[in-house]
Parts: structure tokens; sequence; C-alpha cells
């Protein structure tokens, strides 16, 4: 069984579409009976309103090098203070967040707390002035059966205020199928960050799909009785959520302290299932080194009592409220097991101590070209690392310095020291690498493949080279042409074997010298011009190109069967797109191109049409927010005209400068319609580097 | 039993016309004795990244490539699309230009011969209509052994041709070269001489260089869409391409007199 988190990346949503169709017929035929039919409009009117759309702008990183996209989810509104419930995994690597209520009124949010191990976390709505909000409550137990009418709420691939309806299929279900081990469930739901280790899930048939992760799950009480988390993208109608009770605490945790203090024991548990025994639950796995193994407890050992309380996992269903029971004990408190190794009866003592995070932060470091995350113990005992302390590389831009070192660095070293200085964090790296007058190269021990190893690298500070690429040039005439052989010539009445000028443009050497549309080439310096086949007109252009640059020249042409001759003087060709100046604009995250002559002619500008053309757009940066598309001409940023990349980019400093700034217009040109799109201020980062 | 006399009668041609090539093969050891004494120095590695940028960023792989030194101070040939692909020529109906990514490529790196560092090296220029480009090695060492290419000659059908080439450093960075003939010659579309042989600068068996040696591949492409099912084993259009050495001499002394593009840091 493969399930996947429902939070919808931008790029999804027409991919799948196809799906929608399928589940909409489906979701009709579940309608409940009409008798919960007023139920259901009580529940809905009690939740929907406040179920809300949820836009984050991520930052995840690729090769090396950080990545802004949008995604999207679904939340409720959970207190009056506007805290908004919702999945980790929709907040996960969120660097500015907005909310879209059930009425249209969309506001910015700010990250309360996230709690990865149960995969939920709070927003807090940060509206303009104070604000009560209405709000929705969790249930305080989960009293589901199977058969029970629940309604699925929010955004299905962004389509807000959705309902759906459906039956709880089973209200304890552990994602464990019956060609799983147990043993590796955790691993998994979700390497370096194991989610659902102290819940069961309700799975439920009511239609959800990416963009619903983080939205309710409603009985006809109109009380949040789970969390929409999970579900199968093919092969049915299987979701799964969160329990609400078990949210609920999570949610108030999080408001409350900003996160979630759990204890760990250091070993790992399994069911009985399959054992013989009856009583207690099974020690899977021990870590090594640990406390638990210096305090004599061995994998195989059965658990029989905690603290004198007689504990049970008869099956893998009943681990769950056990891991629970275990993550509350108190932080810092004595713990007394009773265990049953081979008969014999033995105590086990050991010190409950506070959970570390799973997960360390990933950053982007740009003077070594990579990407790296924060190692944590946890980490670096599931990769077997010797180190402990460490900047774990998941990425590496190819060509930067990482990728140029002397070996290069590649994903999964992990860096220790850098010039002899430890590195645990970024900030660790930046004070050991700090930009100097000359670059010098820095000596990085790291750790690979379970050797200590060195490696030379030179760091490079600033901007990033991005020159055009540049062309010879080469004589021109100016027009487009149709290839006409003999036979196709005689044929269709031409006279003669030649190439037909299909486009002409303006003030070209050819325009100039009087040619026209439908003019027939015929000869070349006195040279017949015959085409070899009626597809290809390279070899006219390659005649052209031999000839000398500003030179003359003359073609003999037919025109209406009438011989006539032009004198042209050869100019150069105009410079193709990869000859042209780009310029990556780093708070816009947009790569924009001078606009060329080929572009004037590709969008059937005026030659003397000026602008600045965008050639990529990051959907998450602040372009893309403004829906800047790749192949728009950008021709007036705030009040100035903008002709180069460089006059768009003080443009934009001088919009962002000014004292009453608002939304910053753009005047766009988009295939036949000018446009006017709005950037808003605080999707501009300047401190971003500009690579040019 | 037809079927076998046939097939044996087949076999004893097919063993028959082996027997006469190995016959007429000759031993090149002294034209590659010659000939890696001549210009071997001269062919050397480069590494380079290239972009293509996708949905607003770019996607970088580096890559590798093999380049002969045309000049003493730094001046290199390299392949066209070693700096930049136009995939409008890969796509059935391009459009206007634009329309299709273009990738381009930075951060070059040139290894000499016998060196074990990797120094920076910046575009000069490029003739897409050759299809070839020129990087100049920064900071470069005095007095590089260089290729003349004014010292060319003349590529005919029927001539053989030795192509110098350098291995990777996991292979020792070792000169070696391969024998090429020319099959024909072309002026349509352009001028090029039709050959088998390996890409690169190509040598008389005296030393002298008398063309560039390449791949098409947006031609190979359209012409193997244009190609049916392939069963019709039309093989005549299957050849590299040799640009005539005084079309490469020509180009290269204008792209000598230019500077570089810019610098990368």
């Amino acid at each position: 069984m493969r399930n996947i988190p429902f939070v919808l990346r931008s790029a999804l949503f027409a991919l799948t579409m196809i799906f929608l169709g399928g589940n909409a017929a489906r979701a009709d035929q579940l309608l409940p009976a009409p008798s919960d039919s007023n139920r259901i409009a009580t529940a809905r009117d009690r939740v929907l309103p406040v179920v809300v759309s949820i836009l984050t702008v991520r930052q995840d990183y690729r090769q090396g090098e950080p990545l802004l996209s949008v995604s999207s989810g679904s939340g409720t509104v959970v207190s009056a203070q506007g805290h908004i419930a919702t999945n980790a995994h929709v907040t996960q690597n969120g660097k500015s967040f907005r909310i879209v209520f059930a009425d249209g009124r969309e506001l910015p949010a700010k990250l309360v707390g996230t709690d990865t191990l149960s995969d939920i976390a709070v927003l807090q709505v940060q509206p303009p002035k104070p604000e009560t909000f209405a709000f929705a409550e969790f249930a305080k137990t989960l009293d589901l059966r199977p058969g029970d009418t629940v309604l699925a709420m929010g955004a299905p691939w962004g389509l807000s205020n959705s309902m759906s309806a459906g039956v709880v299929n089973n209200p304890r279900r552990l994602l464990v199928s019956l060609f799983d081990d147990e043993a590796e469930y955790e691993d998994s739901i979700g390497e370096d960050e194991p989610t659902g280790r102290y819940y069961a899930w309700i799975q439920h048939d009511a239609a959800i799909a990416p963009g619903n992760s983080g939205g309710p799950l409603v009985d006809l009480n109109g009380r949040i009785v789970g969390v929409n988390t999970r579900g199968m993208i093919v092969g049915g109608d299987l979701a799964f959520a969160i329990p609400g009770p078990e949210a609920g605490s999570v949610v108030r945790s999080l408001i409350d302290n900003g996160r979630v203090r759990r204890v760990s024991l250091g070993f790992r548990l399994r069911s009985l299932k399959g054992t013989g025994f009856s009583e207690g639950v099974l020690v899977n796995a021990v870590e090594r080194g640990s406390v638990p193994e210096n305090a004599g407890l061995r994998a195989g050992d059965r658990i029989l009592k905690l603290n004198g309380e007689a504990i049970n996992a008869l099956q893998p269903i009943d681990l769950p409220a056990l891991q629970k029971h275990i993550a509350e004990l108190p932080i810092d408190s004595k713990v007394v097991l009773e265990v049953d190794r081979d008969g014999k009866r033995r105590q086990v003592e050991l010190k409950a101590t506070e959970q570390i995070r799973e997960r360390g932060d990933e950053n982007a470091f740009p003077p070594f070209g990579i990407s790296a995350t924060q190692l944590t113990a946890a980490m670096g005992r599931r990769r077997s690392l010797d180190s402990t302390q460490g900047l774990l590389v998941t990425g590496v831009r190819p060509g930067g310095p990482a990728a140029v070192a002397r070996p290069e660095l590649t994903e999964g070293d992990l860096l220790l020291s850098v010039d002899g200085k430890p590195v645990t964090s970024l900030a660790d790296l930046n004070l050991a690498a700090r930009p100097g007058a000359e670059a010098k190269p820095l000596i990085i021990r790291l750790e690979r493949d379970g050797e200590q190893r060195l490696s030379l690298l030179t760091p490079v500070f600033g901007d990033q080279a991005r020159t055009p690429l540049p062309e010879l040039p080469k004589a021109w005439v100016g027009v487009e042409v149709q290839p006409f052989t003999a036979s196709l010539a005689r044929e269709i009445g031409l006279g003669r074997p030649g190439y037909r000028i299909s486009r002409i443009y303006p003030g070209s050497p050819l325009a100039k010298a009087g040619a026209k549309v439908g003019d027939l080439l015929v000869a070349l310096e006195g040279e017949p011009l015959k085409p070899a086949n009626e597809t290809s007109s390279e070899g006219f252009d390659q005649r052209v190109h031999d000839l000398t640059l500003d030179s003359h020249a003359k073609f003999s042409a037919l025109r209406d069967g009438k011989p006539l001759d032009f004198d042209v003087t050869l100019a150069a060709s105009p410079v193709d797109t990869s000859g042209l100046r780009t310029l990556a604009v780093a708070g816009l995250r947009a790569q924009l191109r001078e606009l060329g002559f080929y572009d004037r002619v590709g969008l059937k500008l005026p030659m003397d049409r000026s602008g600045v053309i965008i050639d990529g757009v990051e959907s998450g940066g602040a372009a893309g927010l403004a829906h800047l598309k790749r192949g728009d001409v950008i021709i007036q940023l705030g009040d100035r005209s903008v002709s180069t990349p460089d006059e768009l980019s003080k443009a934009l400093d001088h919009s962002l400068a000014l004292a009453h700034g608002g939304l910053i217009p753009l005047q766009v040109i988009r295939g036949s319609q000018t446009r006017i799109l709005y950037l808003e201020r605080y999707w501009l980062n300047a401190d971003a580097p500009e690579s040019r | 039993m037809k079927s076998f006399y046939r097939s044996a009668l087949l076999t004893v041609f097919l063993l028959a016309f082996s027997a006469a090539q190995a016959a007429t093969v000759e031993d090149y050891r002294d034209i590659y004795r010659d000939l890696t004494a001549k210009h071997a120095q001269a062919v050397v590695t480069v590494k380079f990244v290239m972009s293509v940028t996708s949905s607003g960023k770019e996607e970088r792989i580096e890559d590798r490539t093999q380049a002969l030194l045309v000049s003493a101070d730094g001046l290199l040939l390299v392949p066209d699309r070693a700096v930049s692909v136009d995939f409008s020529a890969f796509m059935p109906s391009s459009g206007s230009q634009g329309a299709a990514p273009v990738a381009k490529s930075s951060d070059f790196r040139v290894r000499l011969a016998g060196s074990d560092d990797w120094l920076p090296a910046d575009l000069v220029t490029r003739d897409s209509q050759l299809g070839l480009a020129w990087l100049r090695v920064r900071q470069s060492p005095k007095d590089l052994a260089f290729v003349n290419l004014a010292d060319g000659i003349r590529a005919e059908p029927g001539m053989v041709f030795f192509s110098l080439l350098r291995t990777s450093d996991e292979w020792g960075g070792v000169p070696v070269f391969r024998p090429g003939l020319v099959m024909g010659e072309t002026h349509t579309p352009k001028t090029v001489l039709l050959v088998d042989g390996v890409p690169g600068m190509a040598f008389s068996a005296d030393g002298h260089p008398i063309g560039y040696v390449d791949i098409d591949f947006g031609r190979m492409m359209r012409s193997s869409r244009n190609g049916g099912s392939g069963l019709g084993l039309d093989v005549a259009d299957v050849a590299l391409q040799m640009t005539p050495i005084d079309k490469v001499a020509a180009a290269t002394a204008q792209a000598a007199k230019l500077p570089v593009v810019a610098s990368g840091k």
C-alpha cells in the first residue's frame, strides 16, 4: 500500500485533473441516507465557514540552491485569536503563508509551531487590526464506528470551500498492510521525519485529493473528529485522518508552548503478534551504546510492566497508544521496566530523557555551492555515521565551488571542519568561510563512506557570472524563403526553380532594395539558386552567409514572371536569443533578457518596441506570485519604462525605495494584449543576491 | 536446402572480402608516433557546466569535451555543442526563435597536457553555422604548444585522415588516435565533407590539419524523423561532417582578434 501526503504542489493540478472527474461520480453514489441530510447541513454550517485554504511559499533545495514554489493545503480556524490547525507537511519549508477564508478574504499568517512527529502545525492569522474569529472545536473523545457518516472539508486541488461525504471505514487503522513488517512502519512513512507514531489513523472514504491536507474531518455533530492528512492518488477512495482528540492535544501544546515536549526511552517496540505470548510488549531494537543498552535492555526482551503498571500490545494497532503513554512520561523521571528474557524476570531502570529533534534545518551556502542539513543524532544513526555532529550535504550546484573542489564534494558527505574549525551549523560555516580580499582555498574535513577525507575548496563570494553567447557576425539579407525545386516550380507555374520570399523583415537589406513577399529569388551573383529539396532553405542561407559582410550582392528574381534585380548591401545578421544579455533578478526570482530581433518577430511587435522579456519564472518567487509568465514582455515597472534588464532592476529598486509604497504595477505585453499585473512589496526579498 | 547454399555462399564471400580487407590494412605506427609528437600537446580536455532554464530555475549538468589549442597564448577550439544547444533543432516544429529552450555553458575549465590542474577559461565567440566555438585560457602559461590552422591542406573524398584525442584523467590523460575516411563531399545545404571518423580536428598522415569533424545533432534528429521506420536501411546520410580547414582557419583568425565575453568569478 502506498499513500501520500495530500498537500498540493502547483504543478500537480493540471496533471491530475483527470482523476477528479472519476471521483466526482463516485461521491454522488456515496451520498448518505436522506435522514442524515439535516444533520449534514447543520455540521456543514458549523464548520465549513471556518475552513480555510492555505497558500504556502515553500523554499526547497535543488542542486544545492534554494527553489521557491507555491503549494496549497487546508486548515481550520480553532481559536478566536485566529489560530489555524493544519498539517506540518502543509507548512513544511514555508517561507510565507497566506490564508484564504471561506468568504474569499485573504490574510497573511505566521507559523506558531510545528510537530512533525504528529504531522500537525499551527499558523496564526495576522489581520491588519485586532479581530475575533469564529472557530470550530476538536472532538474531546473519539467514538467513531465503521459506517458513521463523516464530512471532509477543504480545498482539493486548490478548489476552496469544498465538502465531500463518506463513511468511516476503520476508526483505528495502522498503515501496515499484510505484506509489510510492522517494525519498519515509522520509517516507511517519513525518513528523518517519522510520523504517526502516536496514533492510529481514521480510514474513511469521503473523497479527498491533494490540497485537502490539514482540512477537517467532521462528524454529524459538527465536531472535528480528524485532520485529513493522507490519501491514495490512484486505487480508490482511501483517505486517512489524524484522530481529532490527538490533533487537538498537539494543537493546544503548539499554541501554548510553540512545541510538543515528549520523552524517549531510546528503544523501539513491536507487538506480540506471531510470538505466542499474550502479555507485554517486545523490545524490537535498542540503539547501540544507548542508555537502555547500557542499562541492560536487549532486543527481544519482553516488557511486562512499566513503573509497576502492566502493559500489553498484542497487535500492531495497540502500539501507538503505548508509545504515546511512554512519550507523555514526565521528563527526567525515573522509569522502571519489568522485563522477561528467556523466562527470567529482571528490572531495568532508565531515565526518561526529552526527545531530541529528528531532523535538522536545511539551508543553502552559496559560497560553497551546496545545500546542507545540520546533522542530528537520529539522522546520524539512520545513516550509520561515525560522527554525531556536522553538516550533511544535501545538494551540490554543478560547476560550483564544491563541485570543482579537489576532490569534489557530493551529496551525503558530512562536513566536519573547515580549516580546522568544527562546523555543526550554517552559522559555523559562515564564520569559517568569510569573504576575503582574495579567494583562499579552504581545507574541508569530511566523512564519506565511513572514511575521514580531506578536500580543497575555494569559496566564491558574490554574484555568479551570466554571459551572453556571442556569434561571429554573418551576412544577412533579411528574408525568410520557401524553396521551389525545378519540378515543383514547373507544376505550380513559377517558371524557374528558386527561393520564394515568404517573409520580409522591415528595414532589412532586401526590403530596402525593393523586394516583396512573393518574389522568386533565382540567382545570386549570377549563380543560380537551385534548392535541393522542398523542405529546407538552408542552401539559400548558406549562400548568403558565404558572402562577405558589408559587401554588395546582386539577386536576380522573378515577380509575376517578369525578371528584376536587387542590388543589396549586406548587413550583419541580428543577434539570436542566446547572444542577448540576461539577468537573473533574485528579488523577483525570474530570469530576464533583452528583447531581441527574433522576439519582436515572433511576438509580432514593432521593431522599435522596447521591453524586457521573461525567460523563466520560479512559481514561488515574486514574479511567479504576480503571475508573470515565460514569454511576457515587461514594458513598464512602477512609473518607469524599461528597455533592458538593468533598467528593470533599477526601476524595481526605485519603486521599493518609494516611501508611499503600495502595490508595484507592471505593464506587460502578453500575446495580443497589454496587461497590468501587480507586485506585492513583501514578496520581494531584497537580501537575496542578484546574479548577472 | 537452397537457402543453406545461399547462406554458405554469402559467408564465403564475406570471409573473402574480410581477408582482402585485412591484407590491405596498413600499419599506422609511424603516423601515430609522428602525429602525437607533433600535435598531442595541443589536444586538451575541457570541462564545462551546461545550464538550461526550466520553470524559471536553471538545471545544470557538468560535462566534458575535447579541445584544441590553436594559439600559443591559449585560444582553444571546441565544438559549439559544448557551448550552446538550441533545442528547437530537436523539435518537429520549432516556430520562432526563443520558443524552445537554449542550453548554455559556463564555468569552463581546461586541463593542459601533462598537468593535473584545471585552469579556468572564458568564452570568446562561437559560429553556430560552422558548429565551432572558441575559448581562451585565463592566465594562460606562455608559449603553449598549438596547431597552426593556417598550415592546413584541402581534404578530398577518398583521403584517409587521423584524429587525435586525449583520454580523461581516469585513463591517464594519454593521447589516442583514430583513422577516418573522407567518404564524399556535398555543397547542399552547405559545403562539407562527409566522413567516417570521430569528432575533432582531422590531420593528414603528415600532420597537416585538414578539417574539423563533428556531429550535427539537429540534422541527425531531423533526418531520422524523415526516415520513416528505418527498415529501409538508407545509410548514405549516416556520416559525420568535416568543415574544410580553410573555413575553420578563417573563422579562428576572426575569433583570435576578439576579447573574451566576460570573466566568470
